[in-house]
């Protein structure tokens, strides 16, 4: 008879590193390999995790009752209470208005002028950092959604070019993409890396050749096309590495919007713990939220998250509530994991800042604006952020200062200015 | 200036009376006198204010089904892995439209897993062939990398149970004693099919074995007589199929005899072995050369240009010598169905004298277009010899393809693709409707409204060769029994009445009612938008910045358009709601799924509307008929509807230099069927040029 601790492959599967990057960068597996033992001295890298949910709040729900040390969490954000000193709720900034506005501002600073939301420049900011760690992890960023919509209207992360970046809404798809290449033998890999260079060699050369055919508007994702396959040349280049990390079970097929939100949660547990990225994003549906009234029956609400937030549901008040209690219990669930995973000189929460933002502000119902945005900061108290159980309320200060306050938090000093108004960092978020 | 240059171009190709010529393939559709500027006169202007700058433009990829298709045709293989590309942007409401489309990481894992499932369904299923007449299986080496399976005598089951034991010798071995007919075993898991080399290595002692039997699933493919002493048998297995399969050894003597003694040492399998090594040399040359001559001008919808072969050939050695023969056919058509000029809709064009920023599309790249158009799918062999052959060299010839192409089956589904898509028909299975309110919009009703606006469709587009106006105002349709029920009729089967008066129309169906009505009822606002964008092309802006918009609160004791009368009360809202509003006024008449109803909370409905943008002001029309006449008898919902359909057939947004193109079509359209509009728009200039927009 089998012991039992010899679980399955699926259920124990391990991954594989398929790109070089440092093994310092990696210092926290579960111990499985000598070397990263060895390295488990040094701190981790930053990480950046940013989780977006549609609609904004209503102040009732959002607002705590108190000062900045010591107030109490208003209904919303009670399922945080256990995790309340790695907290930093921020509100009074001053945005654009509109979803639409808002979705193309919420990472870029540069809102949509009109009810179309258009790219409006990038890189937005998980890019930006992303771009400067390329390298540094398999992958520069992961993107993520649950029940994410894809409309131009629904992005939030944009690439240097400009072009949106839609995340990967089933989370047995970003699983395998995480770990496809769990237990590949190194023989076979190097074989399929080899095969794939002179694949990928031959069809740059078609895009190069298509560039010198057409001109600069015509080639918009052509010229995309050849940057992210030049990317995944580099990679390629280097010798393989694997390097094995344990990782959650297979999720299975999807199962409705709890099972959902909690493996893309896994996913992105597994991802920053085995160092796969430091940049991870999340989207829950698009600009509006989630609007298919049938998604939110598990958690007990019957409404569309917009319909809802316009009063148009059959209590509105506690249906919003309900949905964004909801939003807020995934994001605890998420801190409570980055809490448990142990690294050198403290938790992985530590060294990842996680925030929580929407495309719209606090309002009463109805509202579409973005004159009180707020946002909900947790953990990265390694960034110099003082997020350690406080509510700070600014009045009337640029949103995009919170875009820029982001990236020097994780080592930008060099952002001094980002999207249309971001000047400086919001020094009142600092310690 | 720009525009203007654009626009006589338009309305030199829109004059459309091209000759037939005799030229060379290359031979340009248009000749080139036809610009000179003196023959055109000034251009009506067209709207740009939705066209936003930064959005990407030119060269589209094909759309997910697009793609379905074009694997399909080309490779009768349906892809599983299509579902990893993210989902294509409908915020045009059409899923081809470049400029919502984005390129991003996501898209390139998934090209390249595609063209890799692709790669591996067609070697393990041996059926390149169907791409390529000269790889047939019989020349070819297996699909799988050859591997030596050892396996030791201990791993092995042996039998009989009493008989067996270690092998003192050797502790990797088992051994049988007394057992005057034993047997081995192995179940061995098979990764690919094809030949595998058997080698079992056994010592016989004490007595010889009169018959040694192999039997593979079952059934005996190897027969040994006399074994006696070390021996090793060997034997070649023709494997079918992937999986585990089972290896049985069966020895015999004869008359039984109980001295027998065996030792098994062990078997090694080994393959998919390559029978023909060094025998089809040319043979496989022979198809490299036919994947990267035939094969990939098919996937390019073009000749290769010899460069092209060379690099594709390249592809090929250099995984071949890595990987091996098959190894580097895996990496060929890799590059070939990851290839830009496979997954884009690649036109060039070349340029036209005098007019910068216009390009004559080549007569592949017409094809090409035609067929995508058309049929969402790569040319078929008539079309793609025309364009080979100087068959698309005149209107004529490209109507006549055309034509020919509609009438395929393959342009019914596209057709109804872009009814469904203009329609938002295709939102309709994700709508959802407050079951206290509308207790009867069950699953049924939902499917019985799109089986209706289908049918509606097709029936006026294939066979009562309609026109645009008669869409907008048929007094007949085809309800199916559910949706029968919300126009107060019954019917036991789906066919063709005359509807109440109060309908007329696609606009008046239940699909559109509902599908443009709210969760809990209706929207004034948002039928009113529906109609602006969808009919008349007349985006609204969005609330001015820094507006609370609020819509009026449910009152039980008010109408649905009372609660909305304020917008044309409040300065702020009254500009762009009294374009807005009056439209769904109109439509006041039918509930959120579409039953017509004279009361509302026990209060008279009042259903007087207008269409401002079009001249009708608000109160100068009652009721959903006189609306969709309206709409019916209107040029600029027969100009809209050439923008949808160019923004579907040609998948851009509409650019300045269209005017004269949609002209045309628009001017079709008021005096034939939407069928023959749309053949008058293949051979417009919009059609047959590619436009560049200058940087901005």
């Amino acid at each position: 008879m089998k012991p039992s601790s010899r679980l399955s492959p699926v259920a124990r599967r391990t991954l594989l590193r398929g790109a070089a990057g440092s093994l310092a960068a990696l210092p926290f597996f579960s111990g499985l390999l000598s070397t990263v033992a060895q390295s488990q001295e040094a701190p981790p890298p930053l990480r950046l995790f940013v989780m977006f949910t549609g609609n904004g709040q209503h102040p009732n729900h959002w607002i705590p009752t108190g000062n900045e040390t010591n107030f109490t969490l208003a209904p919303v954000l009670q399922p945080l209470e256990p995790h309340l000193s790695d907290l930093l709720m921020v509100h009074g900034m001053r945005g654009s208005d509109g979803h639409s506005g808002g979705m193309s501002e919420c990472l870029t600073g540069r809102p949509s002028p009109s009810g179309d939301a258009v790219p409006t420049g990038g890189p937005s900011i998980d890019q930006l950092l992303a771009e400067g760690w390329r390298g540094q992890s398999p992958l520069a960023s992961l993107e993520l959604g649950v029940r994410p919509a894809n409309d131009t209207v629904d992005h939030i992360t944009y690439s240097a070019s400009g072009l949106p970046i839609p995340p990967i809404g089933s989370p047995i798809g970003a699983f395998d993409k995480l770990f496809g290449l769990t237990n590949e033998d190194p023989t076979q890999a190097e074989q399929r890396r080899a095969r794939q260079r002179s694949v990928l060699d031959s069809i740059a050369s078609d895009l190069v050749g298509l560039q010198g055919q057409l001109g600069a508007p015509s080639r918009t994702l052509l010229d995309e096309h050849l940057t992210l396959l030049r990317q995944k040349e580099t990679e390629l280049q280097k010798p393989y590495q694997p390097l094995s990390c344990t990782i959650q079970p297979n999720p299975g097929p999807g199962a409705g919007i709890v099972k959902d939100w909690k493996d893309q949660n896994d996913n992105i547990l597994s991802a920053f713990r085995c160092g796969v990225t430091r940049v991870a994003t999340l989207r829950v549906g698009g600009w509006g939220g989630i609007e298919d009234g049938d998604w939110y029956d598990e958690v007990g609400v019957r409404a569309g998250h917009h319909n809802a937030d316009h009063g148009g549901s059959a209590d509105p008040y506690n249906d919003l509530l309900g949905i964004n209690r909801f939003h807020a219990q995934q994001m605890a669930y998420l801190v409570d994991g980055l809490a448990k995973i142990p690294v050198a000189g403290g938790r992985l929460l530590d060294y990842t800042l996680v925030v929580w933002m929407n495309e719209l502000g606090l309002g009463d119902f109805n509202h579409h604006s973005r004159k009180d945005v707020h946002v909900v900061l947790a953990g990265g108290n390694k960034t110099g952020l003082k997020t350690t159980g406080r509510y700070v309320q600014l009045a009337n200060e640029p949103y995009h200062n919170f875009l820029v306050t982001m990236a020097q938090a994780l080592g930008r000093g060099d952002v001094t200015s980002f999207g249309d108004e971001g000047t400086r960092a919001i020094s009142q978020l600092f310690a | 200036m720009r525009e203007f240059y654009l626009g006589l171009l338009a309305a030199a190709l829109s004059a459309g009376a091209l000759p037939a010529c005799q030229g060379e393939a290359k031979a340009p559709p248009v000749p080139v006198e036809d610009y000179s500027e003196g023959q055109f006169g000034p251009t009506r202007p067209v709207s740009t204010s939705h066209v936003e700058t930064d959005r990407p433009s030119g060269i589209r990829r094909l759309s997910a089904r697009e793609l379905e298709r074009s694997f399909e045709v080309l490779t009768k293989t349906r892809v599983a892995s299509l579902g990893r590309l993210p989902p294509d942007s409908l915020s045009f409401s059409y899923d081809r439209v470049v400029d919502s489309q984005t390129m991003s990481q996501a898209h390139l894992d998934a090209f390249t897993d595609i063209a890799s499932d692709v790669a591996t369904t067609l070697l393990n299923e041996q059926r390149l062939a169907e791409l390529e007449a000269a790889c047939s299986p019989a020349i070819l080496p297996p699909p799988g990398v050859s591997r030596v399976a050892k396996i030791v005598g201990a791993a092995m089951a042996v039998g009989p149970e009493w008989a067996v034991g270690p092998d003192n010798d050797n502790p990797n071995d088992l051994r049988t004693q007394y057992a005057p007919d034993p047997q081995a075993s192995y179940s061995h898991a098979f990764d690919s099919p094809g030949s595998y080399r058997v080698r079992f290595n056994l010592t016989v002692s004490a007595a010889s074995v009169d018959k040694l039997n192999v039997l593979f699933g079952g059934q005996t493919v190897h027969t040994r007589q006399n074994v006696a002493g070390p021996q090793v048998v060997e034997l070649v297995l023709d494997v079918k199929q992937t999986g585990t399969q089972v290896i049985d050894f069966v020895l015999t003597t004869e008359p039984d005899d109980n001295a027998l003694v065996v030792s098994y040492h062990g078997v090694d399998i080994e393959g998919p072995v390559d029978p023909g090594e060094g025998a089809f040399a040319n043979e496989r040359a022979a198809c490299v050369e036919g994947l990267v001559g035939r094969f990939a001008s098919k996937a390019y919808r073009r000749p290769l240009s010899a460069d092209e072969q060379a690099r594709l050939r390249a592809v090929h050695a250099s995984a071949a010598e890595q990987g091996g023969y098959m190894v580097g056919i895996r990496a060929l058509l890799e590059a070939i169905l990851g290839s830009p000029h496979f997954l884009y809709l690649v036109e060039v064009g070349s340029p036209v004298d005098g007019l910068p920023g216009i390009f004559r599309l080549s007569p592949q790249e017409i094809a090409a277009r035609l067929s995508y158009s058309v049929c969402e799918e790569p040319p078929d062999e008539p079309l793609a010899v025309a364009a080979r052959t100087d068959g698309l060299n005149s209107i004529a010839q490209i109507e006549g393809q055309a034509a020919r192409l509609l009438a395929k089956p393959c342009a019914q589904t596209s057709v109804q693709r872009f009814f469904e898509q203009w329609l938002h028909l295709n939102r309709l299975p994700g709508l959802n409707k407050d079951p206290k309110v509308f207790p009867e919009y069950t699953e049924a009703t939902r499917q019985g409204m799109l089986a209706e606006s289908t049918r509606f469709v097709n029936e006026l587009f294939w066979n009562e060769s309609s026109t645009l106006q008669n869409l907008l105002s048929a007094n007949y349709s085809w309800p199916t029994p559910e949706t029968a029920a919300l126009y107060g009729m019954s019917v036991s089967a789906q066919e063709k009445v005359t509807l109440p008066s109060e309908r007329l129309g696609i606009l008046t169906q239940p699909a559109v009612l509902a599908l443009t009505g709210i969760f809990d009822g209706t929207s004034p606002v948002h039928r009113g938008v529906y109609v602006l964008e969808q009919f008349l092309c007349d985006k609204p802006p969005p609330p001015p910045t820094g507006l609370n918009v609020i819509p009026p609160p449910p009152d039980p004791n008010a109408t649905t358009r009372e609660r909305w009368a304020q917008h044309s009360n409040s300065p702020t809202c009254a500009p762009c709601h009294n374009a807005i509003d009056p439209i769904g006024f109109a439509l006041e008449g039918f509930d959120g799924i579409g039953r017509f109803r004279a009361t509302e909370n026990g209060l008279s409905v009042v259903t007087t509307g207008g269409i401002p943008s079009i001249g009708l002001a608000d109160g100068s029309i009652t009721g959903a008929a006189e609306l969709t006449q309206a709409l019916a008898n209107s040029e600029q919902v027969r100009a809209c509807f050439a923008k949808q359909w160019l923004r579907f057939s040609v998948g851009r947004l509409e650019l300045p230099a269209d005017a004269k193109s949609l002209d045309t079509v628009g001017a079709k359209l008021s005096n034939a069927s939407i069928k023959d509009a749309f053949l008058s728009s293949f051979t417009t200039g919009a059609f047959l040029h590619r436009i560049e927009e200058p940087s901005k």
